[in-house]
């Protein structure tokens, strides 16, 4: 018997003999992602980030507001100071650590927020269909209109610059997009045989939405949502950098590499590194969300 | 193909009046009295109730959106706060600037992620394609405002190769070749993250049409690989790399923003920039409107080329 044969008819196991366990969703994944060695470096990547974030008072060897005059522009090696202090005599090791509390925060909130949103407003325009996905699918058109960073620019503009708001209008901007990529899966899930047993079967709707949908949708949801924190990184930081997310003096490695660019020529190393940190961080959602794709599904258009 | 334009841009119009709609209520998240906000707190209270009246504040904010809307499509998109004159000439001057720059960005992209994704492709895991993919991400991992600052760093306060800000020098003639001078940093800048994107996206599109079996029949009937790639296999890819150019169009604009206030470039991002630190509202809207209507209408132009290229796409004739 050929292989091709033995996969299209499997032997019956007999019963008494041990089956294989079935193995889960999680460690097919994990299996990939270990053989995977880009995506264990990002991995890598934004485990150290999370490290600083969440240490950031134990690995910080100064205050990150403490000025110092007599210190200004020390370069990158200075003792006391290994990566330099800024415009302000600030130690600027202390203000990257502290600064990853805000990369983090302000990147993965409106992640979280709009990837619950466009969860649900994808599970209803997919499931319901008619006028409700009309509704909503033609609101997410009017956001796509808008270039994604002009309009939290705007947003932002408007409600005035906070951290909060930064959030707000991050999250308000990338719904649409979530709400699309539910939708499009939820269509695809209805169909299947399984969903159409379980209603055949008279299970309830909201069962059949949480149990046999929303299950479905997650893996893809987790590979845009990583993949979107690393465009959220930047996003934010540029909404730093412009004057318009968290405000001075609050470490935050955009608004760091705007204080640097007067003193450039001089003390470059102000705007490089927290450039090179935003650069790395993000790189290494990048890597964990191809890896996370590819273990789940190479064929996964994302 | 003639039903099928105008069937598309039948479908425009309620795209049009929801982005409308988004600019106007953009004015109305401003916190507080708007007039207030506009003409800010030392404001005399005569002014105020002035502006007021003349934005129509009093009224339901139905009418205020009508009345607004109405004014928008004769060419009014009111006065800027800031210098007193008429947002839209003061904008669309500088649009041509963000379209020169985003057109050069668009070509930079479009070149470069083309060659790198169907070189990648063909060559799939050699050295090139790894070194490509490599690049491609870390491009897509750049802020470019940061890139920006890099590039003035290395080639404008250390080599001295090109301008550091302005599309034009402060004195001298103002001729193509200086534009360009100008235009280099900032069109690089821009364009590096987008040429990520179309490198990974033509890459893929290219290896999903390579082992079509139309290109192994030109391969077997001894085609040479220059044309297999380039005739057959090419010309395919490219439906869907048109649609990320169209979008990356849309991208580049937002992006603009960031890049003009980075080399100081005249464009509207720049303009919206200081209009946002003046709180100069009506310039803010009148920005926001103006480049997604442009995002809209070339999305349009690249549906319309679509359904031109593709023998295989009937629009419903």
């Amino acid at each position: 018997m050929s292989s091709e044969q033995t996969l299209a008819h499997p032997t019956p196991v007999p019963t008494g003999v041990a089956r294989p366990r079935p193995q889960s969703q999680l460690s097919i994944v994990w299996r990939g992602l270990r053989r995977d060695r880009f995506a264990l470096l990002g991995g890598a990547i934004v485990l150290l980030a999370l490290l600083c974030a969440l240490l950031a008072p134990v690995l910080a060897p100064h205050d990150p507001l403490a000025q110092d005059a007599a210190n200004r522009l020390q370069p990158i090696g200075t003792p006391g100071h290994v990566l330099g202090t800024d415009t302000n005599g600030r130690d600027i090791l202390s203000r990257l650590i502290y600064g990853s509390r805000i990369a983090l925060l302000v990147a993965l909130a409106p992640v979280l927020f709009s990837g619950l949103l466009g969860l649900a407003l994808g599970l209803l325009a997919g499931y319901y269909g008619g006028w409700v996905d009309g509704l909503i699918m033609r609101l997410a058109d009017i956001m796509f209109a808008f270039p994604a960073i002009l309009l939290a620019i705007a947003i932002v503009a408007a409600l005035g610059p906070s951290q909060l708001n930064a959030i707000f209008a991050l999250t308000i901007v990338f719904v649409p997009a979530f709400a699309r990529l539910v939708r499009s899966q939820v269509l695809t899930l209805r169909t299947q045989d399984f969903v159409i047993a379980a209603r055949a079967l008279g299970v309830p709707t909201w069962r059949i939405i949480t149990r046999h949908i929303l299950i479905n949708t997650l893996p893809i949801c987790i590979v845009f949502a990583t993949l979107q924190t690393g465009q959220m990184i930047i996003f934010a930081s540029a909404l730093s950098f412009l004057g318009l997310g968290v405000q001075p003096p609050t470490p935050d490695w955009g608004a760091m590499a705007n204080e640097g660019r007067n003193a450039m020529l001089v003390a470059p190393w102000v705007t490089t590194i927290p450039g090179l940190a935003i650069f790395f961080v993000t790189m290494g959602f990048n890597l964990l969300g191809d890896g996370l794709r590819d273990a789940l599904d190479p064929r996964m258009k994302l | 193909m003639g039903a099928y334009v105008l069937r598309r841009i039948a479908a425009l119009i309620p795209v049009l009046l929801g982005i409308s709609l988004v600019a106007f209520l953009l004015l109305q998240l401003v916190p507080g009295d708007p007039a207030l906000a506009l003409l800010g707190p030392m404001a005399r209270p005569e002014n105020l109730a002035e502006l007021r009246d003349a934005l129509g504040l009093n009224e339901p904010i139905v009418v205020q959106y009508l009345r607004w809307l109405g004014r928008v499509l004769q060419g009014d998109l009111g006065t800027s706060i800031q210098l007193r004159t008429p947002v839209l000439p003061l904008l669309l001057e500088r649009f041509t600037n963000t379209l020169i720059l985003t057109v050069a960005a668009t070509i930079i992209a479009t070149l470069i992620g083309v060659a790198a994704g169907v070189i990648s492709a063909t060559r799939q895991f050699s050295l090139f394609d790894r070194v490509s993919m490599i690049l491609a991400l870390f491009g897509n991992s750049m802020p470019a405002f940061w890139l920006g600052l890099m590039a003035i760093l290395i080639f404008s306060l250390h080599l001295g190769w090109f301008p550091a800000a302005g599309m034009w020098p402060i004195t001298g003639e103002r001729n193509l070749l200086t534009l360009l001078h100008h235009l280099t940093l900032p069109a690089l800048t821009l364009g590096i993250a987008a040429a990520a994107v179309t490198a990974r996206i033509t890459r893929s599109s290219m290896l999903d049409v390579i082992r079509q079996d139309y290109v192994r029949t030109a391969r077997a009937k001894g085609l040479r690989e220059r044309t297999v790639v380039l005739g057959h296999a090419l010309q395919n890819a490219l439906l869907p790399v048109l649609t990320v150019v169209g979008v990356q169009f849309g991208f580049l604009l937002g992006g603009a923003v960031l890049t003009e206030t980075v080399f100081s470039w005249p464009g509207i991002g720049l303009a919206l920039y200081n209009a946002i630190s003046m709180r100069d509202f009506p310039v803010v809207q009148g920005g926001v409107l103006l480049v997604a209507t442009a995002f809209v209408l070339v999305n349009l132009v690249v549906d319309l080329l679509y359904a031109v290229i593709d023998p295989r796409i009937h629009y419903g004739d």
